[in-house]
């Protein structure tokens, strides 16, 4: 009697069901789905719940990083209740004085569309090597990429909503869900200042390397803000405010993604009002040609290859040491194709003698500033890690 | 109201549906303990987590199965992946002031006397390596290969 109960029970909730699993397909992405299943299978899960998936630095190796070698760095959990057809954009706060609501295909048709290559990279990137460790996902290296975002320019939408003098900042609100369940909880509400916003490269995008974004990334709508941490970048961008100060969502105060205002030695205990804000990352670079590992023969040249970015700046030397940083060598360095997209760069080593080897690669921005070959800064959270990429080569 | 509206106020409909039908297939079978929330519940001491555990390890989170780690199932794998403990290392200290922020951020209830064990457990198991201001590079075996 008890199995009758509990078969027919079943039997009644099959077509809800099924109807569920058929009807939560937005796109070519399903709400539900695992990112992984989709994600090139090296990508490297650090987190499931929210997900946070790194990119192993050899694949990174393309000009545009494609979207099944992104990165992903969620907060909370996805949204499920996605619409484009009803998706809205409210702008509103102390320093709009008539909020006004797009919808998305307004949006589209109001605005003039622009196409840029920006880089994205996590505020925590290279965390993992912070000594004492810092909390939070371990990201080694590949936090970051480089795709092709399109999209309408807060600064366009901001002029014609008209925003008065005293805007001091822009802060994002999406649809995530908080991890505790609790739905009045925002999971992440963080922005930029107004002069940053209003930057021609500040994208409100809907779409990534010519395809709607997917959901992953923060469909059917993000704030796309190159250089800075990619927290900046609002995904399921529903609502921005422009704010009369410091915008004070969640992980705008310190300690997230902030540092010590002064620098402090590892493991000490900073007081908030001793942090600020993380603005523009700083230079780096990563080798994504060879894949870390390669065995070659005495006297082979060995084509090295990668790209370099920092933050706001541009870089404007790159250069390969084999010796731990004795002596360097400068390597070819292209042209961005617009301001905060990555620079790719190429040259070759030759090693002369049998043995274990690093190639080191390290970038200078265009004000003088390049790479620390240890660990630089320390700080709570572990974040602006920008010490020199390695990789070993073995000589026989 | 629109078409689209129905349609998802249908979808609402058989959800509601769905977990009620669930909670009763679920309940019609007396046999079955219910499944063990993890919430702030005590566990028992003859924990059904053990059964889980293969050469130390908890297989579904991936836990060190040391004393106490069935506290931690309970009290932290509810709204976050095991693995965002499993790939910190801390003090005692410092996973105090992780759980601290948590519960002034993250909705985290109080753990009460469990608190000292937790953080017990994950100072042992998750403490931090002494390491330089850079690792060595430390390539497996199976990482190297030929470049032509």
């Amino acid at each position: 009697m008890k199995h009758m109960n509990r078969t027919s029970a079943l039997h009644a909730i099959l077509p809800a069901l099924l109807f569920l699993v058929t009807h939560s397909v937005i796109g070519q992405y399903d709400v539900n789905q695992d990112p992984t299943d989709w994600k090139n299978p090296e990508m490297i899960v650090h987190n499931d719940r929210p997900w946070n998936i790194e990119t192993p630095v050899h694949l990174l190796d393309d000009a545009f990083t494609p979207i099944d070698k992104m990165f992903v760095r969620n907060n909370g959990l996805m949204p499920t209740d996605l619409n484009a057809e009803e998706w809205t954009l409210t702008i509103e706060g102390e320093s709009v004085p008539t909020s006004k609501t797009y919808t998305l295909a307004e949006l589209k048709s109001k605005f003039k569309h622009y196409t840029y290559a920006l880089v994205l990279e996590c505020g925590g990137n290279g965390r993992s090597e912070m000594n004492p460790p810092a909390t939070g996902n371990q990201w080694s290296y590949g936090a970051v990429n480089c795709g092709k975002w399109t999209g309408v320019r807060l600064r366009d939408v901001l002029e014609d909503v008209g925003i008065s003098d005293d805007a001091v900042y822009v802060g994002y609100y999406g649809t995530d869900k908080h991890l505790s369940g609790d739905p009045k909880k925002v999971v992440i509400s963080r922005g930029v200042p107004i002069s940053k916003a209003m930057e021609n490269e500040t994208l409100i995008a809907f779409a990534l390397n010519g395809e709607d974004i997917p959901i992953v990334h923060g469909y059917p709508l993000r704030l796309v803000v190159g250089g800075w941490p990619a927290s900046a970048s609002g995904k399921w961008l529903s609502k921005l405010v422009v704010r009369d100060q410091v915008h004070d969502g969640p992980k705008m105060e310190a300690p997230s993604y902030s540092v010590p205002k002064h620098p402090v030695a590892p493991g000490t205990e900073v007081p908030k009002e001793d942090m600020m804000i993380i603005e523009s990352m700083p230079v780096k670079s990563v080798i994504t040609y060879p894949k870390t590992g390669a065995i070659v023969k005495n006297g082979q040249e060995i084509k090295v290859r990668g790209h370099a970015w920092a933050g706001d700046l541009k870089v404007s030397k790159v250069e390969l040491s084999t010796d731990y940083g004795q002596t360097w060598e400068k390597v070819n360095l292209m042209e961005p194709i617009n301001r905060l997209s990555w620079q790719d760069f190429n040259g070759s080593v030759v090693l002369k003698e049998p043995g274990y080897y690093e190639i080191w690669v390290r970038a200078t921005d265009e004000n003088g500033k390049s790479q620390p070959m240890v660990v630089p800064g320390w700080n709570p959270r572990g974040y602006l890690n920008n010490a020199t990429h390695r990789i070993a080569v073995k000589v026989e | 109201m629109t078409a689209d509206k129905h349609s998802k106020n249908l979808i609402v409909l058989m959800a509601m549906m769905t977990v009620i039908a669930l909670i009763i297939a679920i309940t019609a079978d007396e046999d079955k303990p219910l499944p063990q929330v993890a919430s702030k519940a005590q566990v028992v001491k003859a924990s059904p987590l053990m059964s889980e555990v293969v050469d130390g390890i908890h297989t579904p989170t991936g836990l060190i199965a040391d004393q106490n780690f069935e506290l931690v199932v309970n009290n932290c794998t509810s709204c976050h992946a095991p693995m965002l403990i499993t790939q910190n290392r801390q003090t005692a200290d410092g996973w105090k002031s992780i759980i601290e922020w948590m519960q002034e951020k993250q909705n985290l209830w109080d753990l009460g006397k469990d608190e000292s064990a937790i953080i017990e457990y994950l100072a042992k198991n998750y403490a931090p390596e002494n390491e330089g201001r850079r690792r060595n590079l430390n390539l497996k075996k199976d990482e190297w290969y030929v470049l032509e």
